[in-house]
């Protein structure tokens, strides 16, 4: 149990200019290593029942998230599940991002506080229903002593509790008594039938939009402490480099530069802001010593090395049937590879942390999808105790997956240059430039897929042998977890559970070490996966002359399992007006997939004239279970098809000597404005329970416009990005 | 450090010691504080720094701030007043930001388009707007948030006029 909930800076707090604003406390609440259970906790003004509700006598109810909020949505939904339960007024509701604590773990990854693979709907959905149920009954027996009636004779409606003879007490007002109220366990809580839901599935406002169309400081980058000082690093071109040889006088001597320090990573200058620290970064002129940096691998080295690894079978993920004696009897067998590139995530806002050391610890500004290991390694580098840590977690500028790299690198290294200037005794921001976002590693796995399929005479697949060689973001890092038999389970998502009927299959996976650094990104695996699958698929209709869409229909039809994909499937090729003659130079492109319980299919319609390839619309049908804020699903899906048609049509981070070519969006360009399809969503509605959406509309996006180009010219790309091909977009 | 230059920003006059050379973008973010103005390349590629220079859009993280001396410079935090800029409602309306960082770059980007241009067609606000990049993908939104503005202006040009 760790008492580190005693102390709570708000976000207002940062806004007013700086940690040392007004503090809200929260008094005698431990928060503690159960999140489900609720919690006694009191003060005369505020009434925090749970890690994940305060409410203060002025009626505001104040929503307490543990994921980050990097654009998903995540505060406004998880207030919106709250406000539900509890019956309070919408607009006496806020969110804020919780501290460090275990009460704010993700159960699904052992306790770690990420905000991961799409969880947090899924995951905190009944939790906060719970917190909010709980909160309400004491709210309810307050009022109920002071009315001397029956906690069941009274009822709640916008913020207020009502008694049987249509008296009032709002929330606030109920404070200071249900305070002094214990939690009802669990168990004696009733949770609401949808039925009664009456803000649950209605299309709710962004709770911090206004704070974004008017440039309120929200983020890390903008994180303003007195005295601050501002760090850039020129960092190891590769892993394993050393410094040779760096102009340290003449750095000191830029104007504004404090300090040029060495730190693991690099070569720190500390300054009076970034623009000074930049300058005297530019005047280190580093010669770097590779010669202890191992291999200094190009792309098409690795790729090369991929395959021939491909060629053998790999750790078995799944296996059913005889698919090897299938293959190796079969008349018709196809064979393809599927390649897709290191790509980085970019995120608009560049990687950035803000580390301040106080007399009782350490206080650590940034966003961040990973504050339980922050906190750790935060604690470890500057030798403080881990719950003298806290850590202030601020919106995202975006995110992707880089800011929850398996060893908070952006922490470790803000708090080694921290410890390198002590006697400057000044709060660091470390501050990185676009190229070293571009160039700094951790990027989605290359992956290369061989799959191989025996077609009987009906043009159907009799076996399936699919092959991934990917390395693996999960090995050596906390989700090791992830990791069963060798097999990384977001390696082969998507492919060990393929949907579609074929009797014997074999899908295996080599994880091999070599190459840059990688982590998850935005649908992980399953953009790997995805677009093999689906490239594939859609091969093996046209050799055999079936319809695509018709194609697939019938080898998930017969399977219980299958149902919701099938419906997405039907609903997207409706919508999108599939079957329907185009002209010449035009196409449509299906894929349909399962992204980690969530089912989306997409048509992908395409107009190609010579190698100019322009989309016109892409239409998702999606099944996400039940859901919370309909127009927020609907923009994570349009967000989801633009960023995976940057993969899609340009993104390639390409290794050169160990280290990436690229640097900056010149030469790692993203999709823009004028190259954006028409986007329509269909969303299913469902009363099963919510599955993720930040992340599962991604892998369709590829494979649904590469399947709409084959259609339109006969030309089969099985690379991404597009542009590697010749073609322009 | 750097000699004193006089900036008018949102209309109010600042004196600032930034040495020549610097960009405008870190003068407001840094020695300012006005933080609504984004850094994301610092080369002028992705549009999050876009501020007004005498009402023009420009990128603030390639401008040297001795270019801004004798002008006007507007950002973000200038762009409405006691009431949001009929962009920033109709941002609102389109629900457009999500993780919202290049949003101010994106704003600022269509407020000079309407200045100019208060009727846009779809070309001119392509050609405006992709200098702007968004990873979240929220183009869509942007061009329909747009759209509502110039319609609306339009109307109220045409009730003027009749």
């Amino acid at each position: 149990m760790k008492d580190v909930g005693s102390r709570v800076i708000s976000r207002r707090s940062l806004l007013a200019g700086g940690a040392c604003g007004t503090v809200a406390l929260v008094v005698g609440f431990r928060l503690t290593e159960a999140g489900g259970t609720a919690r006694r906790a009191t003060t005369q003004a505020s009434f925090q029942p749970h890690a994940f509700v305060r409410i203060t006598t002025d009626g505001n109810v104040t929503a307490i998230i543990g994921p980050a909020e990097m654009g998903q949505g995540v505060f406004t939904a998880l207030a919106m599940v709250l406000a539900d339960e509890l019956d309070a007024n919408w607009k006496d509701v806020t969110a804020e991002a919780s501290p460090a604590d275990p009460a704010y773990g993700n159960p699904l990854f052992g306790g770690l506080q990420a905000t991961n693979a799409s969880t947090s709907i899924p995951v905190f959905y009944d939790s906060m229903r719970h917190a909010a149920a709980a909160a309400k009954a004491m709210l309810v027996s307050a009022a109920a002593a002071r009315w001397g009636v029956a906690p069941s004779a009274c009822r709640t409606s916008e913020g207020a509790v009502f008694s049987p003879d249509g008296s009032r007490l709002a929330y606030g007002e109920l404070v200071p008594d249900a305070s002094k109220l214990s939690p009802p366990p669990k168990e004696a809580l009733r949770l609401k039938d949808p039925s009664e839901f009456r803000i649950i599935g209605r299309s709710m406002p962004r709770l911090e939009g206004r704070a974004k169309v008017t440039g309120r400081p929200i983020y890390g980058l903008d994180v303003d402490l007195p005295h601050m000082l501002t760090a850039t690093v020129a960092r190891k071109p590769v892993p394993g480099a050393r410094v040779k040889s760096y102009r340290r006088e003449t750095a000191l001597r830029s104007p504004g530069v404090r300090a040029v320090v060495e730190i693991p990573s690099g070569i720190a200058v500390v300054a009076d802001h970034f623009w000074a620290a930049l300058q005297g970064r530019q005047k280190l002129s580093v010669e770097w010593d590779l010669s202890a940096a191992g291999e200094l691998l190009s792309s098409e080295e690795v790729e090369q090395r991929y395959r021939a690894l491909a060629q053998s079978p790999g750790a078995v993920a799944a296996h059913r049937g005889e698919p090897a004696l299938e293959l190796a009897r079969a008349q018709n067998v196809f064979e393809r590879e599927y390649v897709l590139p290191y790509i980085a995530h970019a995120p608009m806002e560049p990687l950035n942390c803000t580390v301040h050391e106080t007399p009782d610890g350490c206080d650590v500004w940034l966003g961040t999808q990973y504050q339980s290991l922050d906190k750790k390694v935060a604690a470890k580098t500057l030798g403080v105790s881990p719950d003298r840590v806290r850590i202030h977690t601020q919106y995202l500028g975006g995110s992707f997956g880089r800011r929850g790299s398996p060893d908070a690198d952006v922490v470790k290294e803000t708090a080694e240059i921290l410890a390198a200037v002590r006697a400057l005794k000044a709060p660091i921001r470390n501050v990185w430039t676009r190229e070293d976002d571009i160039r700094g590693g951790l990027y989605r796995p290359m992956a290369l897929n061989r799959l191989r399929a025996s077609v009987g005479t009906d043009g159907f697949p009799t076996a399936w042998a699919h092959t991934i060689v990917a390395r693996s973001p999960c090995i050596d890092s906390e989700f090791a977890f992830l990791v069963a038999d060798g097999v990384d389970a977001t390696n082969v998502a998507g492919a060990k559970d393929l949907p579609y009927a074929v009797a014997n299959l074999s899908v295996d996976v080599h994880q091999p070490s070599f190459g840059a650094s990688v982590q998850w990104l935005r649908a992980v695996g399953n953009s790997s996966t995805c677009f093999a699958i689906e490239s594939f698929i859609d091969e093996l209709a046209h050799q055999g002359g079936h319809d695509p869409v018709e194609y697939r229909r019938q080898l998930l039809d017969g399977d219980s399992k299958n149902a919701r994909l099938l419906q997405v499937l039907e609903l997207a090729a409706q919508a999108a007006n599939w079957g329907d003659a185009l002209p010449t130079g035009r196409g449509r492109g299906v894929a349909v997939h399962d992204y980690w319980g969530t089912k989306a299919a997409q048509v992908a319609e395409v107009e190609v004239k010579g190698d100019q390839v322009r989309i016109d619309r892409v239409t998702c049908a999606i099944d996400c279970g039940l859901v919370v804020n309909p127009d927020g699903v609907k923009a994570q899906v349009e967000g989801a098809i633009i960023f995976a048609l940057s993969a899609a049509l340009y993104g390639e981070i390409a290794l050169e000597n160990g280290a990436a070519k690229q640097s900056n969006f010149d030469d790692y360009p993203l999709l823009r404005f004028d190259a954006t399809p028409q986007i329509d969503v269909v969303l299913v509605p469902s009363k099963e329970p919510p599955s993720g959406i930040g992340e599962a509309a991604v892998p369709h996006a590829a494979p649904a416009v590469f399947n709409a180009i084959f259609a339109a010219t006969g030309r089969r790309v099985r690379r991404l990005p597009l542009i590697r091909d010749g073609m322009k977009a | 450090m750097g000699s004193d230059k006089k900036l008018t920003i949102n209309g109010r006059e600042h004196v600032v010691p930034a040495p020549d050379g610097m960009p405008l973008l870190w003068v407001l973010r840094d020695l300012l504080k006005l933080r609504g103005t984004k850094f994301g390349c610092g080369k002028a590629l992705c549009g999050a720094c876009t501020v007004h220079l005498d009402g023009v859009a420009v990128r603030s993280c390639v401008l040297p701030v001795e270019r801004a001396v004798g002008k006007s410079v507007r950002t973000i935090e200038g762009l409405g007043d006691e009431r949001l800029h009929p962009l920033q409602d109709a941002w609102l309306d389109h629900q457009v930001s999500q993780c919202g960082y290049c949003q101010s770059g994106q704003l600022m980007a269509a407020a000079s388009l309407l200045e100019r241009n208060p009727n846009p067609t779809s070309a001119e606000i392509d050609a405006e707007m992709s200098g702007i990049l968004c990873r979240c993908g929220t183009y869509p939104r942007i061009r329909a948030a747009i759209l509502s503005v110039a319609e609306k202006m339009m109307r109220a040009a045409g009730a003027d006029a009749s």
